[in-house]
C-alpha cells in the first residue's frame, strides 16, 4: 500500500531503471541485453543448444552458410568440419573427458590438512602449560592396578581385557 | 545419410587442447601436499610430546598403588 502510494506521489513516468535510462538516447528502444537472449551451452543432455556457438559469422563463414544450402555432396570434409565448429564448441567426447582436477583438489587439500598440524605445533609451543603430573609413567600404572583391583567396567572395558589369573593383558 | 557423414566429420576434428593447470601440476601438487601432511603429522604424533590419552591396555604394566 504504501508503495502504490509513492507510486502515485512520484509519478509512474520518472521512476526508470538504468535500462530505461540508456534507451531514451536510443529512440525508445532497449537493446537486449547477452544475458536476455537465448545461450549457447555444452551440455551431455543437451544435444541441440537454443543457438549456435558462433554468432557473428566471418565474411568466410557466411560464404560457407551460402554453401551449405547447397547439397552437402559437394562440401569437403574440412568445411564440414568447419561448420560443425560454428554450430558447437565441443564435442561429446570432449565435452566428457576426464581431467586431472582430483590431483588438485586432493593436493589442496591435503597441503591445508597439513597446515592444521602447524598450528598445533604453534599451540604445543606457545599455549599449552605442561602434561599433569598424573601421566606421568608411575601414576598411570598405579592408576591402572587400581582401576582393576576395582573391577572397573568388567563386561566390555579395560578390567576385561586384563586376565586376573595369570597377571598381564589378554592376547 | 546427412548424420553418417556428420559423423565421420566430427571424428577427425578433435583440436589438440591446451594442457591446462591441472595437467601441468597437478602431479606436483598432489605429491607436494602429500608431502607437506606427511611430514607435519607425522611430527605432531610422534615427535612433539603431545599427551594422546591411548589406552593404557597392552602398554601400561600395573604396579602396585597402596602405601
Amino acid at each position: 500500500m504504501l508503495a502504490s502510494r509513492a507510486f502515485s506521489l512520484v509519478g509512474r513516468r520518472s521512476i526508470c531503471t538504468s535500462l530505461c535510462l540508456r534507451a531514451h538516447g536510443h529512440a525508445g528502444v532497449v537493446k537486449a541485453e547477452d544475458y536476455t537472449l537465448p545461450a549457447y551451452v555444452d551440455r551431455r543432455d543437451v544435444p541441440l543448444p537454443e543457438v549456435a556457438f558462433v554468432r557473428d559469422l566471418s565474411a568466410q563463414q557466411k560464404a560457407l552458410k551460402e554453401k551449405e544450402k547447397a547439397s552437402w555432396t559437394a562440401l569437403s570434409i574440412d568445411e564440414k568440419v568447419e561448420l560443425y565448429r560454428m554450430k558447437f564448441n565441443e564435442t561429446y567426447a570432449e565435452m566428457n573427458k576426464a581431467t586431472n582436477e582430483w590431483k588438485t583438489v586432493l593436493g589442496g587439500v591435503l597441503f591445508f590438512l597439513g597446515l592444521t598440524g602447524i598450528i598445533l605445533i604453534w599451540q604445543k609451543h606457545f599455549m599449552y602449560g605442561p602434561i599433569p603430573h598424573t601421566f606421568s609413567e608411575e601414576w598411570l600404572s598405579a592408576q591402572t592396578k587400581r582401576m582393576l583391583d576395582m573391577r572397573v567396567n568388567p563386561v566390555e572395558g579395560i578390567s576385561s581385557q586384563w586376565d586376573f589369573d595369570k597377571n598381564e593383558w589378554k592376547k | 545419410l546427412a548424420r553418417g557423414i556428420q559423423h565421420t566429420a566430427v571424428r577427425q576434428a578433435h583440436r589438440k587442447h591446451e594442457p591446462n593447470f591441472h595437467d601441468k601440476y597437478g602431479n606436483l601438487v598432489l605429491l607436494g601436499g602429500a608431502a607437506v601432511f606427511t611430514s607435519v603429522w607425522g611430527y605432531v604424533v610422534t615427535q612433539l610430546g603431545m599427551e594422546w590419552g591411548l589406552s593404557p591396555v597392552g602398554k601400561i604394566t600395573p604396579r602396585e598403588w597402596r602405601e
